[in-house]
């Protein structure tokens, strides 16, 4: 089985194209059960921009997107397949929520950085198995990672109901205590739930795009990743920078578990996490494992979610449709030739020259691509 | 370069959205309050009643269906006008119940306990929006909780399985090993050694309440193992087990739990701990319909009706057993008996 | 009651196996497909769909297996004709039949969760009479299937394609060197086409078994994972089909024995994490096996 992943950039046009595909084929499913597309889309953008709080709502969503696709990418421009970032945000949550728990006493912002520190460090190691796995026994890393999460996730429940669990809940959930009050994370809006997570994360993907693009330590991420023949050729120590690829991935991932934790739920709750390592991985995919892209992706899945929200309080449209729309855009985004075959390639081309033309003066042709 | 810029402008965009938006927005809300404010406040006059549903496991699980029930119910009984159905997934919580505050819901109904936290955020911000919480507790005068104590009513059923055993061997099979199963299993166990004690009780956790395949896989190794009587408190992951029963025929029997279950198998279902929710829920919106809301605490428990509920259309019940199920339910009406609240 | 223990291991192991065996011929013709998991659960909810529209069992099979076909060809057009990427097709793939799967039911069937019905069919299941008695070998014979069955055959088919037959050749050489192949003439992208067909046939009969053959119901997300289960089933195979009925019936065992362990006072949640983790042990040591042949050579 060929696990091996090559860096290909995306082009605007293809990335526009899916878009709109993925949303007429979603219109079909609306048809189908029998409610107006456009209403029911109307509903979706009201739900995700329409007001302070369907903003603050897509925010607070695309902030653990962020994270987790930000780990996505690292991972995938290393040239490794990190599907064990679920594992990762649960053992960065759980190590955050005890931090915040057990270290009161502490000045607020050092609380903070305790657990922040404590997260990526535990993200960090649940990273090392995988990777491993692929640099030191040349196997494939995408299986192991992903039964680490279903290990992280027994783990993590298992330790709180046996070391951590508080006094006298009547509840279900497996869950910790509320973490201390200065390691909250303060709301951007309030009292609508996003927090300053967001602005972090943001800074984040800005710091990954200078680091990724201008940085040697970034060249060589990127380098390995796009071809790892050539990288060894050219003396970069292949496995050393998959490794570390994988544990900075790790990090990040471990990070987003902290966020969450310490920006909403306010302690560690059993199954907090509606799969935003996947989502993490399919925002990553549609950005094209770029920082940027990242952004336009995790925020555009963001407003999906909490659109969908919205959708399903409103109209009787399952939310799972959200999940289907998503899945074909970033099909469709993969299908490198689906704008060729299409025809918008000539069409796309022969717009930039129209603008090129008109740009410079004296004409000539379109340089770019 | 051209994402870059595109990243740019939308985050200015964005920007410029939150600021612009703040100000609609805030005029919007006002609209709405008005429009609600009528129906919100007072509710009689005729003005519109309106209740939100909200769960975290599906409808389509057995105890959310009950709850539902007694829900649909109000709503027909009181004329509710305005209603709707709200799934929430983790993470969601908080900002489902302020978007149904804002939209100008009445009442909220909350179910099960995940759901607590959150009611205990949102409902100061919004004092003329009621909950009620349908299993879990916040604090607020505009809030019901409801605790069940379910080691009590579970007692009961343990007393009854001890007696109806044929091979000395029962079995309690859970969803999850956590609190309010532990409840229910250890009560259950006190109560099977209170009448039967010679006979075994095994304990088994499924991991998940939505898997019936592998509900199904631990019914069978538990009936294999001698067991002839499963309490199963599963939720989903609890159909498996009936498939089981079905599958096995005779001799395999049942304890269904939260809602009546007798009638699933018929013959093999020897009885089931039913749990009243949907009268809870009912009763809530019956005060919120006639302006007699009271947040508090409530306690429920076997004087209510959570309890045992024996399949005598369907089984054949000895009189003894019968009548020490009785005898225990005295017991433990008066208080002389105290069964554990955990398994451990 | 060994024979009990062996009946629930083969009739567990059946989806897996079938999945495990269709990725396998992916796999020999050069396609990474893995989006197993997403049409195990497409086709367990048009197996329900079939069933209980029909009130046939054989017309719920066919409607699983066409729908898996169908997810199939998706995949085919999205990899094969345009260009996308199969790892990045397929993951995306579970998600969205995932999500198609849970849309259609509460569309459809206005439930959610899961959904029950008497009008649900189930595949009927058939044991031989006088050997179901005896002790180990009873095992083998008793609750069986028609899908269980098709899963051991399709072990044996595929061992037969492989080994002595020119489609197993070009099937083979596909995927060793594809370059090399089509200047021999095999046209690579019908091989892979077929195979990718094939594996949709099998992931729909494993769908079926799953909502048809053990219980008689569909539940949103109810492959848990299986299908992961199967792709690592094939990696640790490495091309032979009976080692992936070995490992295939090594994770049933394993699961069926940490059941039995809650009996003896364990906490559930450490017992659950155990398939994981052997999973991860396997791998780990057939990896440093299979170093220590290199070595060695």
């Amino acid at each position: 089985m060929n696990f091996d992943f090559r860096q290909q950039p995306i082009k605007i046009s293809s990335a526009v194209l899916a878009v709109f595909l993925g949303l007429l084929i979603g219109a079909g499913f609306i048809l189908c059960t029998g409610n107006n597309p456009i209403t029911v889309y109307g509903f979706m953008f009201e739900g995700a921009f329409g007001s302070t709080a369907s903003v603050a709502s897509t925010l607070r969503w695309t902030t653990p997107l962020l994270y987790a696709g930000l780990a996505a990418a690292i991972a995938f421009r290393g040239g490794m397949f990190n599907f064990g970032i679920e594992g990762q945000l649960y053992v960065g949550a759980f190590s955050a929520a005890i931090a915040g728990v057990y270290f009161k006493g502490m000045p607020g912002v050092i609380h903070i950085l305790l657990c922040f520190a404590a997260a990526m460090a535990a993200g960090c190691l649940w990273g090392v198995v995988p990777a491993l796995i692929r640099v030191k026994l040349g196997g494939n890393e995408a299986i192991p990672a992903m039964m680490m999460n279903y290990v992280a996730m027994y783990l993590c429940d298992y330790l709180t109901q046996t070391f951590f669990l508080p006094e006298d809940t009547f509840g279900q959930t497996m869950a910790t205590e509320l973490i201390a009050d200065h390691t909250k994370l303060p709301k951007i809006i309030p009292p609508y739930t996003v927090t300053y997570g967001f602005v972090i994360a943001v800074i984040l993907v800005i710091l990954a795009h200078f680091g990724l693009k201008y940085t040697k330590a970034g060249f060589q991420i990127s380098m390995t990743g796009m071809n790892s023949e050539f990288s060894r050729y050219g003396g970069i120590d292949v496995n050393k920078i998959r490794f570390r690829a994988m544990l900075l991935s790790g990090m990040t991932a471990g990070l987003c578990g902290a966020v969450e934790v310490m920006g909403i739920t306010w302690r560690y709750e059993s199954g907090f996490s509606p799969d935003f390592g996947i989502e993490g991985i399919l925002s990553s995919l549609l950005g094209g494992n770029e920082p940027f892209g990242l952004l336009l992706g995790a925020l555009f899945m963001g407003a999906m979610k909490a659109g969908s929200l919205v959708v399903e309080r409103s109209a009787e449209v399952p939310r799972a449709l959200a999940e289907v729309i998503k899945a074909f855009i970033i099909c469709f985004v993969s299908a490198r030739y689906l704008s060729a075959c299409m025809g918008l390639d000539r069409i796309a081309d022969k717009v930039r020259s129209v603008i090129c033309r008109q740009t410079k003066e004296g004409g000539g042709r379109a340089h770019d691509q | 370069m051209k994402k870059r810029l595109l990243a740019v402008v939308l985050c200015v965009a964005l920007a410029g959205m939150v600021t612009g938006c703040n100000g609609g927005a805030e005029g919007k809300t006002e609209e709405k309050e008005k429009v609600e404010q009528d129906g919100t406040k007072e509710p009689e006059g005729g003005a519109e009643l309106s209740a939100a549903f909200v769960t975290v496991q599906p409808l389509g699980d057995p105890t959310i269906d009950l709850c539902y029930k007694g829900f649909t119910e109000a709503v027909e009984e009181f004329g509710f006008g305005k209603t709707t159905v709200v799934e929430a997934k983790a993470g969601e919580y908080e900002e489902n119940f302020r978007a149904l505050c804002e939209e100008g819901y009445g009442l909220i109904i909350a179910n099960m306990p995940e759901l607590q936290e959150a009611v205990g955020r949102v409902a100061p911000d919004y004092p003329d929006t009621k909950f009620m919480i349908a299993l879990g507790e916040a604090k607020g005068d505009n809030v019901i909780s409801t605790w069940n104590k379910e080691q009590y009513g579970t007692y009961i059923t343990g007393v009854f399985a001890g007696l109806m055993t044929k091979t000395d061997k029962v079995a309690f099979l859970g969803g999850v090993d956590n609190d309010q199963l532990g409840r229910v299993g250890g009560g259950f166990v006190d109560g099977v050694k209170a009448s039967n004690p010679d006979c075994k009780v095994e304990v088994m956790f499924v991991g998940d309440f939505s898997d019936p395949t592998k509900g199904k896989q631990m019914a069978q190794l538990l009936y294999d193992e001698g067991c002839d009587i499963i309490f199963q408190a599963a939720a989903q992951s609890g159909k498996g087990v009936f498939e089981c029963a079905k599958e096995m025929g005779e001799g395999h029997n049942i304890i269904g739990i939260d809602v009546d279950q007798n009638g699933d198998l018929p013959g093999q279902v020897y009885g089931s701990f039913v749990t009243p929710y949907d009268k809870w829920v009912y009763e809530a919106m019956e005060e919120f319909a006639k302006g007699e809301f009271e947040g508090r605490v409530i306690y429920r428990s076997v004087k209510e009706g959570t309890t045992l509920k024996m399949a005598e259309d369907y089984v054949e019940i000895p009189k003894e057993v019968s009548d020490a199920v009785d005898e225990a339910t005295e017991k433990i009406i008066s208080g002389e008996i105290e069964p554990a609240d955990t398994l451990k | 009651m060994i024979n009990s223990f062996i009946i629930t291991v083969l009739r567990l192991s059946a989806p897996i196996l079938l999945c495990a065996i269709g990725s396998l011929f992916c796999d020999r013709a050069g396609v990474t497909n893995i989006s197993l998991e997403g049409m195990m659960l497409i086709s367990s909810f048009t197996a329900v769909l079939g069933s209980f529209i029909t009130g046939s069992w054989l017309a719920g099979l066919l409607a699983a297996i066409c729908a898996s076909v169908l997810a199939s060809l998706f995949f085919a057009l999205i990899t094969i004709r345009f260009g996308g990427a199969e790892l990045v097709v397929g993951f995306t793939m579970n998600v969205l039949l995932d999500g198609l799967s849970v849309f259609l039911l509460r569309s459809i069937f206005k439930v959610s969760g899961s959904f029950v019905s008497e009008k649900i069919v189930k595949i009927p299941s058939f044991s031989v009479p006088l050997i179901k008695n005896i002790p180990v070998l009873g095992g083998l014979v008793t609750e069986l299937n028609i899908l269980v069955c098709a899963a051991y055959g399709s072990v044996f088919l595929a061992y037969f394609i492989f080994r002595k037959t020119h489609l197993g050749l070009q099937i083979i050489a596909s995927g060793e060197n594809p370059q090399a192949a089509a200047t021999v003439g095999i046209n690579v992208y019908k091989i892979r086409l077929l195979m990718l067909v094939i594996t949709g046939g099998l992931c729909g009969m494993a769908g079926a078994q799953l909502s048809l053959g053990y219980l008689s119901m569909f539940t949103e997300g109810m492959t848990a994972g299986r299908g992961f289960i199967a792709l690592v089933a094939v990696m640790f195979a490495r091309g032979s089909a009976f080692r992936v009925l070995l490992v295939t019936m090594l994770f049933g065992a394993a699961e069926m024995l940490s059941n039995y362990l809650q009996l003896y006072q364990f906490s559930s949640y450490l017992i659950l994490m155990i398939p994981y983790i052997c999973v991860i042990a396997l791998t780990i040591i057939q990896l440093i096996f299979e170093r220590k042949k290199k070595i060695i050579k």
